[in-house]
């Protein structure tokens, strides 16, 4: 079967799962996202670090995106971010924790994993940073290694069960890529439950202390130097572009809500729709979403492996930028469109700007993506 | 101050000294003393207030609104004299001078302080304000001798009662304070005519203050003697219900993205049957009314999103005070003092704006809206810039940026959405700069399609 093929057959899957996930509210109650989760496993959305496994090329960001085209993955994240932007980023931290991998063997299939250390060179400021150099660190001799630190907001499907982590070698500041198990000795885990929005995924601190990094041990470092970098750099170039299809998708969700309502609500004998001001936030909302989707197709046919980390880092960027300029804006609209139904939770609206709003800083705020871009 | 710059000023003459301002004292004591006496006093007073009673309660008042007592906050407000405004000594607590024209720049102080605490309790206790702003404004000495005047001295004594105001519907929100919409609104809740009073039938949504409030000031639409469908325009007329009454009922509780630590609240009026002397102002007057308790409150709404946003801003300067980036304060980078900048200097345009709007001594509908409307947007521009500025930080509730975000977002749609409040301008414009130009009608096809249905 062709890769084509498949993907339509993949296609067909997500729209039943859709269906599945707008029904269920995986942010409600932890043991609907677990079966959520099984059954994103079972149709191969969900990534998974073993080679023989289905998610392993199908699930988002697999093997698919680096030979055929990136444009796979954004688009099942964005259909995701429609129906819940908490869930969808769920299955992209899963992916691009696989996506560190980069094919070797280290965890069991089914592993839960969380990407940590991406946070580098002020993306996202730190109010302990300072106090003692801030982040993961490796000391001692080589084959002896021990990570010692801290990393901010890991995101995982549930709580991690294998964790991929960039830290710095104290010796000479080069980068190093350590995959572990997240029980090891050493490791604490701190859950952050109450945040603004994206309650669908887990989401937590990373506290290292101590922790042994042998050469042949369950704990081992998997790139170091020039390539470990590389890997960084790639992989927060994901994470971006995972954030904007994700916001595209609660964008685009928050735009047809709000034209469904301006379509059948009506205010001074007229629909809504028929008033300007109200015509005019809507179609601000449309080219908002429309900017954002064309920024997300400009490289979206390549395969990952065909774009060098400087192209894919400044269309990441970029992209990540949208987000706060342009898909808070078409969330923010549909919102006022809406009036009071749209503030209140049960209408979904709110919600969506919760997640839009955590969307815009997650992982860089603009600020700082702006002044790195800034050459 | 920089030292060379101190050296410099001492060597000025006296007057040129006395002329130059190198004063240590914070922007807020500044424009304090920028106020008259009396509005400084209250300024301070409101300040600490919230410092002490509102900022503690803030964050577990938004996570669970129902489980934090608000009642021993609402009597220390009464006994300090913050839930009797409408009113001058002795049966109330505004001064005298403030009559004459600075009432309403008391309740945009109040709204910036108790808001710059939390947006969710400052509504909590500024929804009486609104509630009773319609018993003050109908002019009638009956309804204030019968309700206006002991409710204010209930509340004096800690002996708290709250007042509602109650009018949008579930098929009419901004219908009603918009002149073209009045005219056509799907308006549910109306009076009839008995005798020794009326009954009232209808339903109210996101009623603030709509499960706690002794009283509601709820507005229906009177039936008319000559067999015409009533309309709000000319049939509004405005009624003082309390708790208890026979047919009146509170619904459910909205769940809100903001504000949270004030209900929002359902409202259903099941025949309720109400005395004449519960009818607030004359029949048939209660879109005039309507519209000047509009025109009252909405300077105290934009101080509303003033006070969310200066409180935000404070939370954003102290995490870039605290916070360090390659081992300096995030507050050493010119490029972070410049974006707190913006945020300061926007901020005081608010004030600005807040503080010219509320020196009228009567409102005027096209400021009034004007400033609702763009410290409404200011609010969340600058609250959201604030979360910007900190990063994955601005997400978590500890410092706050995010509530404030949540509940700034209300300021834009409630008391008229941002849009209505801008046609409002326009209409208050129409009469005034605008004089002579023809006043646009909407097409006549347009009116009959909503009335078919």
């Amino acid at each position: 079967m062709s890769v084509e093929e498949e993907a339509q057959l993949l296609e067909v899957a997500l729209r039943r799962f859709l269906q599945r996930l707008e029904a269920e509210d995986p942010e409600a109650d932890p043991a609907r996202r677990e079966a959520l989760l099984k059954e994103a496993e079972a149709i191969g959305l969900l990534t998974d670090p073993d080679p023989e496994a289905p998610g392993f090329a199908t699930g988002i960001w697999g093997r698919w995106v680096w030979a055929e085209r990136l444009g796979l993955s954004l688009h099942v994240l964005a259909r995701l971010g429609e129906a819940c932007a908490g869930f969808a980023l769920a299955l992209h931290a899963q992916g691009i924790a696989c996506a560190a991998l980069e094919g070797a063997r280290v965890f069991p299939r089914g592993t839960r994993l969380a990407l940590g250390g991406l946070l580098t060179d002020g993306i996202s400021p730190s109010p302990f940073a300072g106090e003692e150099e801030d982040g993961l660190r490796l000391t001692g001799p080589h084959d002896h290694l021990l990570l010692e630190g801290r990393s901010w907001f890991l995101i995982s499907a549930g709580p991690p069960q294998g964790l991929l982590l960039f830290a710095r070698a104290a010796e000479d500041s080069s980068w190093a890529l350590i995959a572990l198990p997240a029980d090891l000795p050493g490791v604490r885990l701190e859950p952050l439950p109450e945040r603004l929005g994206l309650r669908g995924a887990w989401m937590g601190h990373l506290h290292a202390g101590g922790v042994l990094i042998a050469r042949e041990g369950v704990a081992r470092i998997l790139a170091r130097g020039e390539e470990a970098h590389r890997r960084l750099r790639r992989l927060l170039a994901l994470d971006w572009l995972g954030h904007a299809a994700i916001a595209l998708g609660v964008a685009r969700r928050s735009l047809d809500q709000a034209r469904a309502y301006a379509r059948t609500r009506y205010q001074g004998g007229r629909r809504i729709i028929a008033h300007g001001p109200v015509r005019s936030l809507l179609g601000t909302a449309a080219a908002d979403v429309m900017t954002l989707e064309l920024l997300l197709k400009a490289h979206a046919e390549q395969p990952l492996a065909a774009l060098s980390e400087d192209v894919l880092e400044r269309w990441a960027a970029i992209a990540k930028l949208a987000i706060a300029e342009h898909a808070w804006r078409a969330v923010s609209n549909s919102l006022q469109v809406m009036g009071g139904y749209g503030y209140m939770e049960d209408h979904g609206l709110a919600g969506r700007l919760r997640d839009v709003s955590t969307l815009r800083v997650l992982h860089g705020s603009p600020d700082r993506i702006r002044l790195r871009y800034a050459e | 101050m920089h030292p060379e710059l101190l050296d410099a000023i001492q060597r000025l003459k006296p007057l040129g000294r006395w002329l130059y301002d190198h004063s240590t004292e914070t922007m807020w004591e500044r424009d304090t003393r920028t106020l008259p006496r009396d509005l400084q006093r209250r300024r301070r007073a409101y300040r600490r207030f919230a410092e002490q009673f509102i900022a503690p309660l803030a964050r577990e008042a938004d996570r669970d609104p129902e489980g934090v007592d608000l009642g021993p906050l609402y009597r220390e407000a009464g006994r300090r004299g913050f839930l009797s405004e409408a009113a001058p000594w002795p049966i109330g607590t505004m001064p005298w001078r403030a009559i004459s024209g600075r009432h309403i720049f008391h309740f945009a102080l109040k709204a910036e302080e108790f808001c710059a605490a939390c947006g969710g309790i400052g509504l909590a206790l500024l929804f009486h304000d609104l509630g009773m702003a319609p018993l003050l404004l109908c002019g009638d000495l009956g309804v204030w001798r019968r309700w206006l005047w002991p409710i204010c001295r209930a509340n004096r004594r800690g002996e708290i009662r709250l007042v509602a105001y109650a009018i949008t519907e579930p098929e009419a929100g901004s219908d009603v304070e918009e002149s073209e919409g009045a005219t056509s609104a799907r308006f549910c809740t109306v009076a009839r005519k008995v005798r020794g009073g009326y009954v009232i039938q209808g339903q109210k949504v996101f009623i603030s203050g709509g499960s706690r409030a002794d009283y509601v000031v709820v507005f229906a639409v009177l039936e008319r003697e000559d067999g015409q469908p009533p309309r709000v325009d000319r049939d509004f007329t405005a009624f003082i219900v309390e708790r208890g009454r026979e047919g009146f009922r509170t619904g459910r509780r909205e769940r809100k993205l903001g504000q949270r630590a004030c209900d929002a609240t359902q409202l259903f009026f099941d025949q309720v049957f109400v005395p004449e002397t519960h009818r607030i102002g004359p029949e048939r007057s209660g879109w005039a009314l309507n519209r000047n308790v509009l025109n009252y409150s909405r300077a105290v709404v934009g101080a509303i999103a003033l006070g969310i946003a200066r409180g935000a801003v404070e939370a954003a300067t102290r995490f870039a005070r605290e916070t360090r980036l390659g081992n300096r304060p995030l507050l050493a980078y010119p490029e972070v003092q410049v974006a707190l900048a913006e945020l300061w200097a926007l901020t005081m345009a608010m004030r600005a704006m807040v503080w010219q709007s509320a020196r009228y001594r009567r409102p005027v509908q096209g400021i009034a809206a004007a400033t609702k409307a763009l410290c409404a947007d200011l609010g969340v521009y600058i609250t959201t810039r604030a979360l910007d500025l900190m990063g994955d930080w601005g997400y978590m509730p500890a410092w706050g940026v995010e509530k404030a975000l949540r509940d700034v977002r209300l300021n834009p749609i409630y008391e008229g959405t941002n849009q209505i409040n801008m046609l409002a301008l326009v209409e208050s414009f129409w009469a005034s700069d605008l004089a002579g130009v023809p006043y646009p009608q909407i097409p006549s096809e347009d009116r009959s399609f909503g009335r078919s249905l």
